[in-house]
């Protein structure tokens, strides 16, 4: 009970069930040096704890509970009650458990040294690893037993854990926490829990179960009447049971009598309140919203004021002011251009990002062109070709000229692949031309090499003609001179059957008469 | 750290954890948004259950100037248990199937708790560059990685250009 609450790994356990003291003692300094050698082992045994060290002092809160006469409770939670009696208040009243300080509604910034890694809120009941990883006791407990096959790592450095078990009261992996980091815990600023009910109190964490338990008014309680059964507010458990029916005197409607002040202030159709600003009698529904818009007296800015009118004045005095504002009479209008802005910047990003899939096609066909044409483009491109000379040629005259241009001509500037396109067009064509003009040379040429060689044949087939012929008409005359001489020779002896006998013995007796001539011929042209 | 859109509930009991998800996803996201990591992004669906993230591709890697959309479930005990985690953009990849399921420990038996988001995101950022070709899905491309490098951005590429279709086709 008066144990300080640094040590909480021992005391929050869910078997061992916390005090609502929550707050550090003064008598810190103390318990921590009479207590030095308090360890783990210790603190996980809260009994033993405060029967080994000495009775504490009460600390201020306590006391002020202790001296508050209008909480009746506080006697009961005196600072020396063995633990077990906070548990029976609890039951009584049926105060809330322990108040998850994950779900809390934290207002300073939180060191990120003091974060759970796990559930990434600020530490709620630290526990340290022996590998100093500090996680909360719950977080770690929970990620330990999600561990597959048994085995049991640190979830930051997957250190063995050792000596964990799914019984909180046989654990033994956890170390002692540092004081500080407790202490700076439970300095963050939090909200009440009951926030959303009504309570405004905010203050140091470590005080907010103690501020739930024993003061918050929105603090849900047993109803006073044990048959009842209901919860009621801290605020209304001074009186007797409200859990009955009873008629609005208003509107006659059958509220629960808890709820009849909330009715009455704010949802009764029929009850009337004076706006606090003009003075009007409004209805309390309407409250609030008159007291946005409606109210005379509320201030309001002027309809231009988003696009640079700075009038503000009370409800009442808008009107002549807007009938004079320059700015209120474009509003509609400037409105109606932001709309027709919007939904065309709208259309525009579609657009942009439709011409952003289009370039990015574009961009990889244009990439797929660059890279099969820098293999082949060197030797074919007829422009490069010709201009080479040109350039090696102008290189002495002006190397200056020459350089600039060549690595212009290496990689050509091109604004898009459709003007690449026209260019290769181009070129494939100039190169086309230029075939066929080398292709009519050629062939002239041929034909006059041609035409030269076979002049040449022809002069020299009519010189071995001339030749047979100046031959032939040479045998002609031997021939004919020979034949008269034979026949001079033969005409007297024997007839001119025997001729050719004379001249070829056998061969002249079988061959016919007809043919002396061109036998003589035959023989002649056989002795030549 | 304050959490603005912290619920201001009444205390709960402690078995309620399907709070605690939310509100961890919370914190999550709020970390993402206000300190935002350059080349990876996420945001919840309709539901903060379901997520979309994308990543750049790393600098130096055949993935290299490319996007890829992914989806995040969590499951009710998160993040005691890992996020089902799935590549929605078609990508080429030694530890990624056709279907975008991956291959990797710390969305399996490695999963801790301290992982979040963010740390998922970076894990597969940089196993994009580092793939684990010892134990691939994807064999043919495990195999090129090392061997035709070439071939393997050819491949990439293709792969990845399936959804600039499908946008092209979808405007």
């Amino acid at each position: 009970m008066s144990a300080p609450n640094s040590p909480t790994l021992g005391l929050f356990r869910s078997d061992a069930r916390p005090g609502p003291l929550t707050i550090p003692p003064p008598n810190l300094e103390g318990t921590a040096t009479a207590t030095a050698t308090a360890t783990a082992a210790t603190w996980s045994d809260p009994r033993q704890f405060v029967v080994g060290a000495p009775p504490n002092p009460p600390s201020p809160l306590a006391l002020r509970a202790l001296t508050s006469p209008s909480n009746r409770r506080a006697t009961l939670a005196a600072p020396t009650l063995p633990l077990g009696h906070a548990d029976s208040i609890r039951k009584r009243s049926s105060l809330p458990a322990d108040i998850d300080l994950s779900t809390l509604d934290y207002i300073t910034a939180c060191d990120e040294n003091l974060i759970c890694p796990i559930c990434r809120c600020p530490l709620d009941k630290p526990v340290r690893l022996a590998c100093d990883h500090i996680f909360c006791d719950e977080c770690l407990n929970r990620a330990l037993e999600a561990q597959r096959n048994g085995e049991r790592n640190c979830p930051s450095c997957r250190t063995r854990v050792h000596g964990w078990s799914e019984d909180a009261g046989k654990q033994k992996h956890k170390t002692s926490i540092p004081r500080i980091l407790t202490q700076m815990l439970d300095e963050l600023v939090v909200r009440c829990p009951n926030g959303k009910a009504g309570c405004k109190w905010q203050d140091k964490r470590g005080e907010v179960q103690d501020h739930v338990d024993r003061y918050c008014d929105y603090t849900l309680l047993a109803c006073p009447e044990s048959e009842c059964g209901e919860v009621v507010p801290r605020k209304h458990r001074g009186k007797s049971c409200l859990h009955f029916h009873t008629k609005c005197e208003d509107c006659e409607q059958s509220v629960l009598r808890l709820d009849l002040e909330a009715h009455q202030e704010s949802e009764c159709p029929k009850r009337a309140k004076d706006c606090s600003k003009c003075g009007a009698n409004i209805p309390v529904r309407e409250l609030i919203s008159h007291l946005s818009s409606k109210c005379p007296e509320t201030i309001v800015s002027c309809p231009g004021s988003p696009y640079g009118c700075s009038f503000q004045s009370p409800h009442a005095d808008l009107k002549p002011h807007t009938k004079t504002c320059p700015i209120a009479a474009m509003a509609p209008f400037l409105s109606a251009q932001q709309a027709r802005q919007d939904t065309q910047e709208a259309q525009q990003k579609l657009l942009q990002r439709k011409v952003d899939v289009l370039e990015g096609g574009f961009s990889s066909i244009q990439s797929l062109l660059y890279t099969s044409d820098a293999g082949t483009r060197t030797p074919t491109t007829p422009l490069e070709a010709m201009s080479d000379p040109m350039l090696r040629s102008g290189s002495n005259n002006g190397a200056a000229s020459a350089s600039s241009t060549a690595p212009a001509t290496e990689n050509p500037p091109f604004d898009s692949s459709t003007e690449h396109l026209l260019f290769l067009h181009d070129s494939l064509r100039n190169e086309i031309s230029r075939v066929e003009n080398a292709l009519a040379v050629l062939d002239a040429r041929t034909t006059m090499t041609l035409l030269n060689e076979s002049l040449r044949a022809k002069e020299e087939m009519a010189h071995t003609n001339a030749a047979i012929n100046g031959m032939r008409m040479q045998l002609h005359w031997l021939m004919s001179a020979r034949l008269q001489a034979q026949r001079e020779q033969s005409g007297p002896r024997a007839g001119p059957s025997v001729g050719g006998g004379g001249a070829g013995g056998a061969a002249g007796a079988s061959a016919p008469m007809l043919r002396p001539v061109r036998r003589s011929s035959e023989e002649s042209r056989q002795k030549l | 750290m304050s959490t603005d859109a912290a619920e201001k509930t009444a205390p709960q009991p402690r078995s309620a954890n399907n709070g605690n998800v939310t509100k961890r996803l919370q914190t999550e996201l709020m970390t993402l948004m206000m300190s935002p990591t350059p080349g990876i992004s996420a945001f919840p669906n309709d539901d903060l259950l379901n997520w979309t993230a994308t990543i750049s591709g790393p600098d130096g890697t055949p993935y290299a100037n490319l996007t890829f959309k992914l989806s995040f479930e969590f499951p009710a005990n998160y993040p005691y248990a890992p996020p089902t985690v799935l590549f929605k953009t078609p990508i080429y990849h030694p530890n990624i199937d056709f279907s975008g399921r991956i291959c990797l420990d710390i969305l399996k038996d490695k999963w801790s708790a301290i992982y979040n988001v963010q740390s998922v995101l970076l894990s597969l950022q940089s196993l994009l560059g580092e793939p684990n070709n010892a134990s691939p899905l994807n064999g043919q491309a495990a195999e090129l990685w090392d061997k035709d490098p070439v071939e393997y951005k050819k491949l990439v590429l293709a792969r990845h250009k399936d959804l600039a279709d499908e946008e092209l086709a979808g405007l």
